[in-house]
Parts: C-alpha cells; sequence; structure tokens
C-alpha cells in the first residue's frame, strides 16, 4: 500500500467534507442560536440560555401553529398509510407494464415543483367550497408525503419473499386472508416506518401548507415562514429546534424499525 | 377458458390500489386540470372571475417582457444549480457509496437528516450564516478583509448556494441507488487491466452511473426551475422565479386566472424537460444493460 | 386397474417467450410414491406448481382424483406442496403453522390441537408446539413443514426438492422417514428432484424431464436398465460411451475399429449410433470361466477407492478405448495394480445403442 500524500484523495475529501458541511451548517447555527441570551441574533453569540425553549410555550400563535402541525400531521399519516398501504401491495404482486405505469403515476404528484399542488389543490378546494377544515392539509401533505412513503413500502413488501404466499394459498387461504394473515404480520415493522415517515414529512412540508393553511389552521412551517421575515431571534431557532427534533426522533425510530437505509427517494421502474 | 376471462381474473390483484389510484385521480390530476380551465378564464377586480374561456392570460404573460425575463432567470437557475449540485452531489453519492459500516451509517445520515427537515428552517438557518450581522460578516471585518458588514443575502450566488442545499440530498439520493446498481467488481477487472483510479471511473462507473446523473440531475433542474422558498427567504423581488410570481398572482394579488395560467406554464417547461430527458435516458440506456 | 390421482393433459407453459412446460401428458396412480426427476430448470418446480394450483397452464387440462381442476386455485384443491425452502411463516410457532390450514377448514379447537398433536408425534417432533421456526434446526424445520401439509390432509402431497437445504447425513436418514412416511398415511406423493440417487431409492415411479418435456416414464429398475434414449442413460447413473456404426443388426463397430455384440434393436444398418454400457456390468474375467461374447484385453490406468468400491480406468491394448468398471471390493480375487494386463468384458444384453 502507498502511504504518499495523494493529492487527488485529499481534494475529493476536501470537497466531499465541504459539502457535508453545506449541508449541515445551516441547521447547526440554528440549533446554537437558540440558545443566545439577547432578544435579536447578531454575532458574536455569547450568553447562553435555556429560556427561549420555555418561553415559545408563552406565545400562543406558536403553540396554535404547533398543534395544528401535529393534528394535520397525525391526520395525514392516517389518510397515507390507509391508502398507499394496499396499493403498494397490489404493485408489487406483479412486474409488467401496469404497474409499471402505476408505480410512475403515483410518484408524479413529486416529479413536479409543490408550488403546482398548492396552487392546483387551493383552485380545486374553494372551487367546491372545501376550505377552512384540516383535512385541506392532510390532503395536500398526502400528495407529497403519499409518493415517497410508497417507495419505502414497496422496498419493504419486496422483501418478502412471494414463496410465504404460495405456501398459505396452498394451505387454503385466500387473498385477503394472506394479506391479513401473513403478509401484515411480517411487514408490520415496515408500516410502522412508514407511519413515522409520512407524520415526519407532514410536519416538515410547507409550500404546499402555505397555499391551503387558514388562519384558523395554521401550521408550524408556515408561522416561522412568517415570522422570519420580520426577525431573526433565538426564539424562532428554539421553536424551530423542536420541529427539527421531530425529525430526528423519526429518523431514529425508522432506522431501529427498518434500517435508515431502506428510506429512499428514487424508487426503480 | 377464453382469454378474455382469464385476462379479468389476473386484473383482480390491482384492485386494491384502488383507493390511491382514486385519490390521486381526485385530488392530483383533477384538480390540474381545473387549473387549466381556471387558467382560459379572465379575470376582473378584487378576485372575482368571469368564466368566459380566452387565451388573454397567456398572451399577457408571453407579450410582457417583464416575464419573459423571470422565465429566462427560472431558466437559468435551474441550470446553474444543476452544474453546481450535479458535480458536488456525485462526490458525496461516491463516497456513500464507497463506505460500508458505520461510516455510510453516518453519512447516510447526514444527507437524510437535512433532507427531511423543514426547508424554511434551513433557509433561516442560511439567513442567520449570511446576514450582516452574521458569523461571515463578522469574520470578514474581524480579518480586515472587509471594512463594514457585508451583506450577502439577495445575491444570486446566495440563491444558488441555498437551492444547492435543497437539492443536494434528493440528487445523492437517487444517484446513490444507482451506483448500488453497479457491480463493485467491474472497478477490480478496471485495476486488473492497469486502469488508474481515475481513468476505472471515467471509463468503467461514469457510464454506468449516468442514468442516475441524469434522472437526479433533471428532479435537481425541476425543483431549482420552480423554486419557490428558497428565491422569498434569500432573495428580494430581483430573484423572484416564475413560482414565486405564481404565488403573488394566487395569494396576494388574488388572480386565479393568471397564476394558474403561470403555474401551467412552469407545468409544460416541466414536461418538456422530463420528455427531453426520457429522450436523452433512452440513447443512453444501453450502459445499464451491460 | 389402479386409480388415477393426477393426470396432465397435453400441458404447455409459457413464461413469455420462455416455454418452460412443452405438451406434457401423464398420468400419476393413486398411491404412487411419483418422482419428477430432471435437470435444473427443466421445468420440474413449474409443473408441481401446476399441480398444486399455483400456477396455471397456457394450454392443456389437469385433473385430480376424476375431477376437472384446471382453472381451480391452490386453496380450492385437496393437493399441498412442501417448498424447497420450506417456508414455515416466521411470524407464527409451530404449532399455529401447522393449524393455519386446519383453521381454513373451519376445524374446531380442540380438534385442531388434537391433529397438531398427532402430526408431530407421527414426525417425532412431540412437544415442539410452542416454538418459533427461527429456533428449529433445518431438519426440524423440514419436519414441521412436512406436518403442515400432511394437516390437511391433501389427497396428493407434493415436495419440491425438499431434502435440498439439509447435510448429507440428514438427507439420507430423511429419506427413509419420507418412504415410511408414505406407507403409513397411504396418500399419492409427487416429489421433485434433480437427485437420481434420491430418485431411484424411493420412487415407485419415476418421470425424468427434460426442457420441458417429459422423456421417460417408468419404474425405477426399467429407468435405470432400460433407458430410452441417450438423455436418459447419461443422466441416470454412468455410462461409458463410444461412437460408430451399427453395420448388422447385431454388431456395432466404433470408430478406432472396435467391434462389439450387441442385442439386437430396430435401428436400421448403417446408421451412426452411441454405444453404452454401465459401469457395473464390465466385468473383470477370468480366464478359467465362461467368456462372455465381448471381451477384451486391457491395460489398467488407474485405479480408485470409493470405500465398498472400486473403480478402474481401463485401456484396451488393441483398439485404445477407455473403459471405467466399478467393482465391490469384496468381490475382488487378487491385487490388481496400475499397468497390469486384464481381461475385461459384458453381456451383449446390458448394453444400448442410441441413434443420434
Ligand atoms: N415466474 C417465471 N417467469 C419466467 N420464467 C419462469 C418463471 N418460473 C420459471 N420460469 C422458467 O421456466 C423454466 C423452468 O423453471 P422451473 O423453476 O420449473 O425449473 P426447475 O426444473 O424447477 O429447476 P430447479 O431444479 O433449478 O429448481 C426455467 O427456464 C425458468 O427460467
Ligand atoms: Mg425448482
Amino acid at each position: 500500500m502507498k502511504q504518499v500524500w495523494d493529492f487527488k484523495s485529499f481534494i475529493f475529501n476536501f470537497l466531499l467534507i465541504t459539502v457535508l458541511i453545506l449541508l449541515l451548517a445551516p441547521l447547526l447555527i440554528v440549533f446554537i442560536s437558540s440558545f443566545l441570551d439577547k432578544a435579536h441574533l447578531s454575532w458574536p453569540f455569547t450568553d447562553f440560555t435555556f429560556r427561549w425553549y420555555v418561553e415559545v410555550f408563552q406565545r400562543e400563535t406558536w403553540v396554535k401553529a404547533l398543534t395544528n402541525s401535529l393534528i394535520v400531521a397525525g391526520l395525514t399519516t392516517l389518510l397515507t398509510l390507509l391508502i398507499c398501504t394496499p396499493a403498494a401491495y397490489a404493485i408489487t404482486r406483479k412486474t409488467n407494464t401496469l404497474t409499471g405505469f402505476l408505480r410512475t403515476f403515483f410518484m408524479s404528484p413529486i416529479m413536479i415543483p409543490p408550488v403546482m399542488i398548492g396552487i392546483s389543490l387551493l383552485i380545486f378546494l374553494s372551487n367546491f367550497g372545501l376550505r377552512g377544515s384540516y383535512f385541506d392539509l392532510a390532503l395536500g401533505h398526502t400528495l407529497w408525503a403519499g409518493p415517497i412513503v410508497l417507495i419505502t413500502m414497496i422496498a419493504v413488501f419486496e422483501r418478502i419473499n412471494p414463496i410465504y404466499n404460495y405456501a398459505a394459498q396452498d394451505l387454503g387461504a385466500n387473498s385477503l386472508e394472506i394479506f391479513w394473515q401473513i403478509t401484515l404480520p411480517m411487514v408490520k415493522p415496515g408500516l410502522i416506518a412508514s407511519a413515522f415517515l409520512a407524520f415526519v414529512l407532514s410536519t416538515q412540508e410547507f409550500i404546499i401548507g402555505l397555499f391551503l393553511y387558514t388562519p384558523k389552521t395554521i401550521i408550524l412551517p408556515v408561522e416561522i415562514y412568517t415570522a422570519i421575515r420580520y426577525e431573526l431571534s433565538p426564539a424562532i431557532s428554539a421553536i424551530s429546534v423542536y420541529l427539527v427534533g421531530i425529525v430526528i426522533i423519526g429518523l431514529f425510530v425508522i432506522d431501529r424499525l427498518i434500517g435508515i437505509e431502506n428510506v429512499s427517494f428514487s424508487g426503480k421502474g | 377458458m377464453t382469454a378474455r376471462t382469464r385476462k379479468k381474473s389476473s386484473l383482480k390483484y390491482l384492485l386494491p390500489a384502488i383507493p390511491l389510484c382514486v385519490f390521486t385521480l381526485c385530488f392530483f390530476l383533477f384538480p390540474i386540470l381545473l387549473m387549466v380551465k381556471y387558467s382560459l378564464h379572465h379575470s376582473l377586480p378584487y378576485g372575482e372571475i368571469e368564466r368566459i374561456f380566452t387565451l388573454e392570460n397567456y398572451i399577457n404573460f408571453f407579450t410582457d417582457i417583464y416575464y419573459i425575463k423571470v422565465l429566462i432567470k427560472s431558466f437559468l437557475l435551474g441550470l446553474a444549480v444543476s452544474v453546481v449540485t450535479i458535480p458536488l452531489g456525485y462526490i458525496v453519492a461516491y463516497a456513500l457509496w464507497q463506505s460500508r459500516g458505520l461510516k455510510r451509517k453516518i453519512l447516510y445520515i447526514c444527507i437524510l437528516f437535512p433532507l427531511f427537515t423543514n426547508l424554511v428552517v434551513r433557509l433561516y438557518g442560511w439567513r442567520i450564516i449570511l446576514s450582516p450581522a452574521g458569523p461571515i460578516s463578522n469574520f470578514l471585518q474581524k480579518t480586515g478583509l472587509a471594512e463594514e458588514s457585508v451583506n450577502m443575502l439577495f445575491t444570486w450566488p446566495t440563491i444558488v448556494l441555498g437551492l444547492f442545499s435543497e437539492c443536494a440530498p434528493y440528487y445523492i439520493l437517487i444517484l446513490f441507488s444507482v451506483l448500488t446498481l453497479i457491480n463493485p467488481r467491474y472497478i477490480d477487472a478496471a485495476f486488473d487491466l492497469g486502469a488508474t483510479r481515475l481513468e476505472a471511473f471515467f471509463k468503467v462507473i461514469w457510464p454506468l452511473s449516468l442514468s442516475g446523473v441524469i434522472s437526479g440531475g433533471l428532479i435537481v433542474y425541476i425543483w431549482a426551475f420552480g423554486a419557490f422558498a428558497t428565491p422569498t427567504i434569500l432573495g428580494n423581488a430581483k430573484h423572484w422565479t416564475l413560482a414565486v410570481h405564481a404565488e403573488r398572482q394566487i395569494l396576494s394579488l388574488r388572480d386565479w386566472p393568471y397564476g394558474s395560467a403561470f403555474g401551467i406554464i412552469i407545468l409544460l417547461f416541466t414536461l418538456l424537460i422530463v420528455f427531453l430527458q426520457t429522450k436523452l435516458l433512452k440513447r443512453k440506456q444501453i450502459y445499464r444493460e451491460i | 386397474m389402479k386409480k388415477t390421482a393426477v393426470h396432465l393433459q397435453n400441458l404447455t407453459k409459457k413464461f413469455n417467450e420462455v416455454t418452460a412446460l412443452d405438451n406434457i401428458t401423464l398420468e400419476i396412480f393413486n398411491r404412487d410414491f411419483f418422482f419428477l426427476l430432471g435437470p435444473s430448470g427443466c421445468g420440474k418446480t413449474t409443473l408441481l406448481k401446476i399441480i398444486g394450483g399455483l400456477e396455471f397452464p397456457s394450454e392443456g387440462s389437469i385433473s385430480i382424483l376424476d375431477k376437472d381442476v384446471t382453472r381451480l386455485r391452490a386453496n380450492k384443491r385437496n393437493t399441498s406442496m412442501v417448498f424447497q425452502e420450506w417456508a414455515l411463516f416466521p411470524h407464527m410457532s409451530v404449532y399455529d403453522n401447522i393449524a393455519f390450514g386446519l383453521k381454513k377448514r373451519k376445524f374446531d379447537k380442540k380438534t385442531i390441537t388434537r391433529k397438531v398433536d398427532e402430526l408431530l408425534e407421527l414426525l417425532h417432533m412431540a412437544g415442539y408446539q410452542n416454538r418459533m421456526p427461527f429456533e428449529l434446526s433445518g431438519g426440524q424445520q423440514q419436519r414441521v413443514a412436512i406436518a403442515r401439509s400432511l394437516a390437511i390432509e391433501p389427497e396428493v402431497l407434493l415436495l419440491d426438492e425438499p431434502l435440498s437445504n439439509l447435510d448429507l447425513a440428514l438427507r439420507q436418514q430423511m429419506r427413509v422417514e419420507l418412504v415410511r412416511l408414505h406407507k403409513e398415511i397411504n396418500k399419492t406423493f409427487v416429489y421433485v428432484t434433480h437427485d437420481q440417487t434420491e430418485a431411484l431409492s424411493m420412487a415407485n415411479r419415476i418421470a425424468v424431464m427434460n426442457m420441458g418435456v417429459v422423456v421417460q416414464l417408468d419404474s425405477p429398475e426399467t429407468i435405470y436398465k432400460k433407458p430410452k434414449n441417450e438423455y436418459v442413460a447419461k443422466f441416470i447413473g454412468e455410462a461409458n460411451e463410444i461412437k460408430g456404426t451399427i453395420v448388422k443388426p447385431n454388431l456395432f463397430v466404433a470408430d478406432s475399429g472396435l467391434q462389439i455384440k450387441v442385442p439386437e434393436q430396430d435401428i436400421p444398418t448403417d446408421s451412426r449410433v452411441l454405444f453404452v454400457v454401465r459401469p457395473e456390468e464390465v466385468h473383470l474375467l477370468n480366464q478359467e470361466e465362461e467368456l462372455p461374447e465381448n471381451h477384451f484385453r486391457a491395460r489398467v490406468d488407474t485405479v480408485s477407492y470409493f470405500g465398498r468400491q472400486l473403480r478402474f480406468y481401463v485401456q484396451l491394448v488393441d483398439t485404445g478405448n477407455i473403459f471405467f468398471i466399478d467393482i465391490f471390493s469384496t468381490q475382488l480375487k487378487a491385487d490388481i495394480h496400475p499397468n497390469q494386463e486384464v481381461l475385461i468384458g459384458w453381456k451383449p444384453s446390458q448394453t444400448f445403442c442410441f441413434q443420434g
């Protein structure tokens, strides 16, 4: 093995670390700034405190926005699981042009800029006089989270050997019994992980939410978006850290259940 | 048994996909068609809509030099972000592919974590870093590189940077999933034949991963072209893309027909790019089959 | 007359362009221990799945106990399949696995418990009810898989290379047990394998398959002693092969000039054939004994030991053809060394010629 100074791999590692810093630096600075003991953010960062983490809960608008976010995320999770689980099951049963087409069709909502989903759903809901409920936002978020959850679920379903289906059918089970008694118990961890995934994706979504929220149903990302137009403050950082905390918990649970590597953004086919 | 009845019974397995099919049709496809319809209506003041059919919104758009410029700006922005993201993201995807065990897990989390995290929070972080009162400006002043505070917000490079950090994780993961399909033995084989590391890369891995670069790069382009959050949070009116204008028309000016037309124009250009990409990919498909 | 358990008529199965089964017609009798034997990829599993209703034929029909089941799904047929990978449901205990089919058939709880106990007893697995599959050894999983299939009392039990995941010793033990089981429960077994020893030692009838067609269907003895063609002769057991021509109805002349007496077959004279004789049919001869019609002088090339059995490679002195000969060590009168000259020979009735 040659252990001499390797210029090429130095450049490679330098660029790798630069990109990783670019990806993580904004989150790190938000985290650090949330402990700052000033009303506004300005460098240098000195005097640290925990008080913002408590204070944000005294602002009614933020508590409301956080609660709304959780409600919408709950609804989104429910809806996503309800419609994506059977679909993922169905399209992994066979590989043919039809299932290939369906995969692409189900993915199409994330293949276009999310602004489009926001605008079109806003028009759609207003056209039928359906504005103003949590359900609107859940619909939009399901369009966003659904395809991503579907990819993960497809991976989960594809991992189970079809031989179990054969065996169950052979012993007298019909398709419905096979699904409930064989497939579902085997994919349970994958489904729970998918639920967390849907929840996380919904809490973090912003653009669709911006189009669909009403004052009553405003969600946290939109609230933060409005707030940072006027000020940069440790309080905003603190509430942001709460929002990011949901991601950390979610990713941790998903990793425990199915391994983080199984979360992917590109379904093949 | 006729072929027909067999076909019927063999489609039964798709029944469970019906709810998602209906959902996507009702809440994705239908609203977009509705948007097409709205874009053909005439708008009146105060958000009123006259339900006649007219092409005036499209004509207005394409005859307004200001919006043509916005369109070109959006295109160029998409291009700039792709040009930055494709090589830099490749490095991370490659490192991820080469790594094993704990290192891979850590890298994976470094990519997934920002990807999942709320975009506003990430852009807010950039605002803190790049603002005149932020650490970089402060550092430049301290070292004497700048005389007074520097505002790096509201510049094009900053917008590109923001979009890069938004799109790179997706691109990395898509490319990574293609890289994992490559048999590592090809590289060994290339080394065996006396290639250097760089040669092995360009002769073997690069052509095999091209389909990932193209489809990942496409996503980057589409998202940067249709970007909304980054130009509004890190930029000002000068940097507004088509998507921002669409939002303004819809939410601020309440001109839904015109806003819908913006949306449809974004959509058409997106589809055009997808179409070009599939053509490109078809020609490159041969590499994948090897 | 024997009752027919499974009757396949003109069965063809195509997977897109691949023809996995090509116009197969065959009858499996009631209580047969029937073997499907053939090399990898010849369509054995596909045929078994079609019998079990897990795949459907592209053409042709299938009936089980005189009932047409061509379009009946697996859960409506009284067959059951034991899979190569056993396919025990990983999230269910041994009890639940075996009870699965019984629950589908709506037996009451007491009957189910009784039947599971009986089956475990039958397969020497009593007391394992509450184990999970991952807590069992390969052989034990195998038994549970068989018990699970037997639980639904199928008329026809289908076994797809059930022993291929076991080590040699266990495999031999399970072979004996399966034969015993077949006798005890008196049902039809259809067994897929590519292992000829397994087929020869356990079957009462064997269908030899190649590339989607049944080449020969006979008893193990007939298959071994009277293979219908070159393919069967080579696939089942080992054989010395020589290329040559039939010059008279009972005389074969090898390309090397070697003349061999063969039984008369209706092969036209002057046609090219392959002459085949099994290694255990070639004997080392004693000058004093009465010599068979075919005998030749040969020089010993190598000798290899296989425990009870010896294998010689010899070269004919006159024509240079090489033969291998299997002999039980106990039959050998004197030591034989390489380079020694010996006399070898065989009866014409034990050999075959195949046109090709
Ligand atoms: N679902 C399928 N789709 C396409 N081709 C298939 C399918 N199942 C089997 N085949 C093809 O049909 C042929 C027969 O396969 P089969 O599994 O019956 O072989 P086999 O005799 O059981 O082989 P093995 O001993 O390896 O198990 C093979 O060429 C196989 O590739
Ligand atoms: Mg097989």
